[in-house]
């Protein structure tokens, strides 16, 4: 009853230096359909993607298209043969230009050879149009937003006349609005038959969009179902491999003693139009409590943190008091001494030592704790690294394991776990489950329920929104570096979050 | 990247260190046999002495580089800073007793206040490399080119000056006549002594203290070393320092053995064998990476292949001893690369860079023989090399082909 | 004001002119030839005439000289130049020099000489020794020291360079049949090298004789190896130039011939030629070239000594060139203190 599938693989195994990344895949994919892969980090699903584009070219196991085996040999063969990928760290060349970064590597040429820049952005234009993107063929990458930066790779994709378009967690970094004009392309391409795999671990767009989810655990295919056939709970249990409660934080905490008063606060932004990064932001902390700070890429969430952190590229204006004293940070040491911890965002970049092992990592900043005569004790250290991989139940193969072999979500626990050792009052933690699967998210919203009742006070940023909602007691909301909202949790909903940081005149 | 040394898997005969011991070991063999007066089987000692001389020379300031390239920085000046220590330390005992230098009888006090005054200047140096890297922002690649440059420069200049004042006539080297100066390096226990001392402390601090592992830390993510609370801008001036220091030291050393105190030859080059010393002895220079006994292994690795080129190749060793030596090092840096496992099932051959990649080693292979021997034996060489390398590149592609896989291009094996 | 100014700098007098000896290295030897150019400028009164003369460096190679002469070219204050050439056969060199001497700059070589067979013409006179020669002196000495035969291996910073060239051409062609050269080892000016050679030197060579050291700095450089190695009654060791070092080293027994020029005459009598050309001073000229319209009576010879540690030596002068002069090493030590001279 079902046509001949489009897409066909076969006991595909791929295997890097020990690692197994996929074991013995098999799956099917149908003409025209929109099919979701859900998986959590380190299921396969990117593997699989790269193989089916192109990236990946030596694996075991058979591929099909349309009926005849391929073999492709780089993603040239496989765009022309219809594959594309977006993938989800952009592949654009910021130099270039829009128009540029669509025909990259097959550029228009003029009767003579050369290259023709008005044909190109010609094109390019009319297919920015379609997508809804009101951007300039000639406008430069750089300066643009990452959800204008998609539609770019998108128009790339349809320019080389793609059947099957593959979208890897597509709306991560993208607003709300961004996110439905995106999804009004998908429906336009859809309704001009191209195949599209989609991948997300976000229930909410898998079920608004696929018409099949395929499962993947652990370098295996779980299952494929219907959507009609499923709900988001089955599918987290698929891919977990137990049920998953609903993060139940048992009951409301008690707030206690103030510990963090920021007065004033602004952060000068020299040489840009705006001037300021922050600009007058009030509030305080109290013990046991969890403050979210939400707003768009950009409003300065991040930029807030280091300031609290003596971590910021200028000097913050303003008060900052800590336990009552003023302090003022000005290297992230001071701020360790005076117990103050920063988890940062983009942990692989900013927060792991790649080198070190596992245990390294987490004593790093503690070290003098296990010193004697100024020698490191190396049972000590071992013994602490160990308390901290059983108090945050991290998998590991051990502490002497490297720190790249953890999955997104224990890397992540590993770096909270540092700063657990040194016992601070106030925790900041900037986007922690960016990339973290469902899995390990609950865990780690369990984990600082568990620290504010035990008396820290911790605040966290984060662009998921329901994340915020479920976690936080209160809610900060900066726009373009102003404070332009403050919710309780009882009266904070999505929209009015919403509705604040993308506030356009200052409220207040 | 896999780290090499992965301590998650502890098999003690793949580390860098036991592979260096390894290639030590051959490298020395080779040359015994090879040595037609088999000077290593009838005069070891001498042999021993002579090579443990040179490493030990070389060790004391590749110890220094290594410390800044495990800091993620470099430093370029090395070979200056040992002839800027050098003209510093013959500047002050001349100034100092101007009599006792022309005599060689210079005073012990003066000589101590000699040598105080070089490890002053080696701090002083090393906190400018610092201030200039750290504060004022230069990439330290240009930070210490330019002193590389400069204090070439300045010590010529403060030696005629002196010179002139002193000797009453400009002279572009100061002479050392004093047989207890020349004996702190012609003796071979004293440098040894001092190296021993220096790697000691130096391994201590990098494997056993909070500093060593901030160190690493720093090297390996400079950004995150700093969000963690460690003081990034000290660490580099302490990398800084010993560099310049260890430089220093070797400095009064080397004007020591050499009797004279030459800013314009004296170090020559020295900073890219201390480099090499550092890098064959696993050190990276992305940094985060390298122990001091990998670093000691690496400068004896060095000597050992620079003394059996000279007893080898008898007559007119010098001639083909860099490209020798440039060869060798390229050769261990590529196997421990290879087998901190990171290119398992890599195609070194493939494609039309591959090919040319042949013709070149087979040329080089054949002209090296060709310089060594002669041009039959050369040819046949040449002609080997072609045949061991064309057979290899035939061999990847067919074992690919064998399990079914495709042949991989070059640039799209991405993990 | 301030143009006022400017036309006082400017007008200080007569501006004073340069005259430039060009050496190629440093070396106690080229500070000799600093000392004589000095003592020179003052007993020939350079000042008064509004001359100056200043020793300037290359760095040794070729390109480095061509640099330093075409430097030249472009100051208009120079208006001699005395310069020891690389490489006697160097065009590039040569060239240089020509195109200083048309724009009037008077140019002469010391220390080493071009081809004279092919550019005679680009420089007016030379003042040196004639390093063949003093090559072939070390040879005799070697013959004699060692008339039983043996391999020696010669010791210098660059083997390209002319005036190593010619010295060692000389040795071998004067040291007989007897004495075979097995090596000419090269430590680009690194003292630590030199020493390295000198080691590898004795370990291939079993059969190792004679030990001769090229340039100034490898004579302390050979007796340190042998002092090391304990091995100096199975060697002798025959050096060019004396180093101070050198001059104690061979008091204490360790060396036991050297073949010296006389570099303090080589600055002191280039700077009398260079101020003599300057003013055209014919009589100066005729009384340092008296056979100016012979063959070579462009040389001026500024004489090879032979020293020897005593009376005792094998050596005898009879065994040398008539031009030579012969010193046992006492007799050189007065020489020296009577020039105020440290080494030579």
């Amino acid at each position: 009853m079902t046509a001949d599938p489009l897409i066909s693989i076969r006991h595909v195994t791929k295997r890097f230096a020990g690692v197994t990344a996929l074991a013995d895949v098999s799956l099917d994919v149908q003409p025209g359909e929109l099919h979701a892969i859900c998986g959590e980090n380190g299921a396969g699903k990117s593997t699989l993607m790269k193989i089916l584009s192109g990236v990946i070219t030596d694996f075991e196991g058979t591929y099909l298209l349309r009926g005849g085996e391929v073999r492709f040999r780089g993603t040239r063969d496989a765009e022309q043969a219809g594959v594309s990928i977006i993938h989800q760290e952009l592949n654009l060349v910021e130099q270039l230009s829009a128009a540029g970064n669509v025909f990259l590597g097959r550029e228009m040429r003029t009767r003579w050879g050369l290259i023709d820049q008005r044909a190109m952005d010609r094109a390019a234009g009319e297919l920015f149009d379609q997508l809804e993107c009101r951007i300039s063929p000639r406008q430069s990458v750089r300066s643009l937003r990452i959800g204008d930066q998609q539609l770019i790779e998108i128009a790339k994709a349809l320019s080389l006349r793609a059947e099957i378009l593959i979208m890897d967690e597509p709306t991560s970094a993208l607003t709300q609005s961004e996110v439905e004009r995106l999804f009004r392309v998908i429906d336009r391409l859809r309704g001009q038959g191209v195949t599209i795999l989609y991948i997300s671990h976000k229930m909410d767009e898998v079920f608004r969009l696929a018409d099949r989810i395929t499962v993947l655990r652990d370098a295996r295919w779980v299952d494929t179902v219907r959507r009609d056939q499923a709900d988001p709970r089955r599918i987290t249990h698929l891919m977990v491999g137990r049920e998953i409660e609903e993060t139940d934080l048992s009951g409301p905490r008690a707030a206690g003693d103030e510990i963090l008063r920021v007065e004033h606060l602004s952060l000068p932004w020299p040489g840009h139009a705006r001037q300021w990064r922050l600009q007058d932001v009030n509030f305080s902390l109290h013990q046991g409590e969890i403050l979210g700070i939400a707003g768009l890429m950009g409003a300065g969430r991040t930029e807030l943190l280091e300031s609290l952190f003596g971590a910021s590229t200028e000097r913050p204006l303003g008060k900052i008091s800590l336990g009552g004293r003023q302090v003022n940070f000005r290297h992230p040491a001071e701020a360790k001494a005076a117990g103050v911890g920063l988890v940062t965002e983009d942990r692989k970049r900013l927060g792991l030592f790649t080198h070190l092992s596992v245990g390294e990592n987490i004593t790093l900043c503690t070290l003098d704790q296990s010193c004697s005569a100024g020698l490191i004790r190396r049972r000590h250290e071992d013994a602490q690294a160990q308390g901290i991989v059983e108090r945050l139940n991290v998998k590991t193969a051990g502490i002497e394991a490297p720190i790249m072999s953890l999955s997104g979500g224990n890397q992540q626990k590993v770096v909270i776990g540092r700063w657990l050792l040194t016992r601070p009052g106030v925790l900041l933690l900037d986007d922690p489950t960016r990339g973290i699967d469902v899995g390990a998210k609950a865990e780690l919203y369990r984990l600082m329920d568990r620290l504010c009742r035990e008396g820290l006070g911790i605040i966290v940023t984060s662009s998921e929104l329901p994340e915020l909602l479920t976690l936080c007691d209160r809610i900060l909301v900066l726009c373009e570096g102003r404070q332009t909202g403050h919710f309780l949790r009882a009266e904070a909903t999505e929209q009015r979050i919403m509705e604040a940081a993308t506030a356009r005149t200052v409220a207040g | 990247m896999t780290p090499d040394a992965a301590k998650g898997t502890r098999r003690p005969w793949a580390t860098t260190e036991s592979g260096l011991a390894l290639a030590i070991v051959v490298v020395l063999v080779i040359t015994a046999l090879v040595d037609s007066n088999h000077n290593y089987w009838y005069g070891p000692k001498d042999s021993a002495v002579d090579i443990l001389r040179q490493t030990v020379m070389l060790g004391i300031f590749a110890l220094g580089s290594a410390v800044v390239i495990i800091a993620g920085g470099i430093d370029l000046s090395t070979g200056s800073m040992i002839a800027f220590g050098g003209t510093i330390c013959a500047t002050v005992m001349l100034v100092a007793d101007p009599e006792g230098m022309k005599t060689g009888q210079v005073g012990v006090g003066v000589m101590l206040l000699a040598i105080t005054a070089t490890l002053a200047v080696g701090f002083l140096v090393g906190s400018l490399h610092a201030w200039l890297i750290t504060v004022v922002g230069l990439p330290a690649f240009v930070a210490t080119l330019a002193t590389l440059v400069g204090l070439r420069s300045l010590g010529r200049a403060v030696v005629e000056n002196v010179t002139a004042e002193i000797l009453g006539g400009r002279s572009s080297q100061i002479q050392i006549f004093d047989p207890q100066f020349r004996y702190l390096a012609t003796s071979v226990w004293i440098p040894t002594l001092l190296f021993v001392l220096l790697a000691l402390g130096l391994g201590i601090l990098l494997k056993h203290t909070v500093i060593g592992r901030h160190l690493y830390a720093l090297g390996g993510n400079e950004q995150a070393a700093r969000l963690s609370g460690i003081r990034t801008d000290r660490l580099k001036w302490l990398a800084y320092c010993t560099s310049a220091v260890c430089a220093s030291i070797a400095g009064i050393l080397f004007i020591g053995d050499q009797s004279v105190a030459d800013p314009q030859t004296l170090g020559r080059g020295y900073e890219l064998n201390a480099i090499a010393a550092a890098v064959v002895g696993g050190c990276s220079l992305q940094g985060g990476v390298g122990t001091v006994s990998g670093t000691i292994l690496g400068c004896l690795f060095l000597r050992s292949v620079i003394d059996g080129t000279a007893k080898v190749i008898k007559t007119g060793a010098d001639v083909t001893e860099g490209l020798i030596v440039g060869i060798v090092v390229v050769m261990a840096v590529a196997f421990s690369q290879w087998r901190a496992g990171g290119q398992r099932g890599k195609q070194f051959f493939s494609g039309p860079l591959g090919s040319l990649a042949i013709v070149a080693l087979g040329l080089l292979a054949g002209t090296l023989v060709t310089l060594m021997a002669e041009k039959k034996a050369g040819m046949a060489a040449g002609g080997a090399a072609w045949v061991l390398l064309i057979g290899a590149k035939l061999w990847e592609g067919r074992s690919l082909a064998d399990s079914g896989r495709t042949t991989a291009p070059v640039d799209s094996n991405t993990a | 004001m301030l143009v006022s100014l400017v036309l006082l700098i400017g007008c200080g007098g007569p501006r004073e002119k340069r005259v430039v000896v060009l050496i190629n290295g440093n070396s106690p030897y080229w500070d000799a030839v600093r000392a004589g150019m000095v003592v020179a400028e003052r007993d020939f009164k350079l000042g008064d005439v509004g001359l100056k003369a200043v020793m300037e460096m290359n760095d040794g190679r070729a390109a480095g000289q061509i640099d330093k002469l075409r430097q030249f070219g472009s100051q208009s204050d120079i208006v001699a130049v005395a310069v020891s050439p690389i490489d006697a056969s160097n065009q590039a060199v040569v060239d240089e020099m020509q195109r200083l001497q048309k724009r009037g700059v008077h140019v002469i070589t010391l220390d080493g000489d071009v081809d004279r067979a092919r550019f005679r013409g680009a420089r007016r006179f030379y003042l040196g020794t004639d390093n063949r020669v003093a090559g072939e002196q070390a040879g005799i000495c070697a013959r004699n020291l060692v008339p039983d035969g043996g391999d020696y291996v010669d010791f210098v910073g660059r083997t390209g360079a002319q005036n190593a060239i010619d010295r060692m051409d000389g040795v071998a062609a004067a040291c007989g049949d007897e004495l075979h050269e097995r090596d000419r080892m090269a430590d680009d000016m690194d003292r630590t090298k030199a020493k390295d050679n000198v080691r590898n030197a004795l370990r291939n060579f079993p059969d190792l004789k004679l030990l001769v050291g090229i340039w100034s700095y490898n004579a302390p450089a050979i007796v340190d190896v042998v002092k090391e190695t304990g091995k100096r009654k199975e060697l002798t060791i025959v050096t060019f130039d004396a180093e101070k070092l050198a001059i104690d080293q061979m008091g204490d027994g360790m060396i036991d011939a050297m073949v010296v020029q006389n570099p303090y005459e080589i600055g002191y009598q280039g700077t009398r030629l260079l101020k003599a050309l300057v003013q055209d001073d014919k009589a100066t000229i005729s009384e340092m070239f008296p056979h100016l319209d012979s063959e070579d009576g462009d040389l001026y010879d500024t004489g090879l000594k032979i020293v020897v540690p005593s009376a005792d030596s094998p050596l005898k002068a009879e065994m040398f060139s008539p031009k030579t002069e012969f010193f046992d090493l006492p007799k050189f030590r007065e020489w020296l203190t009577a020039h105020h001279l440290e080494s030579s």
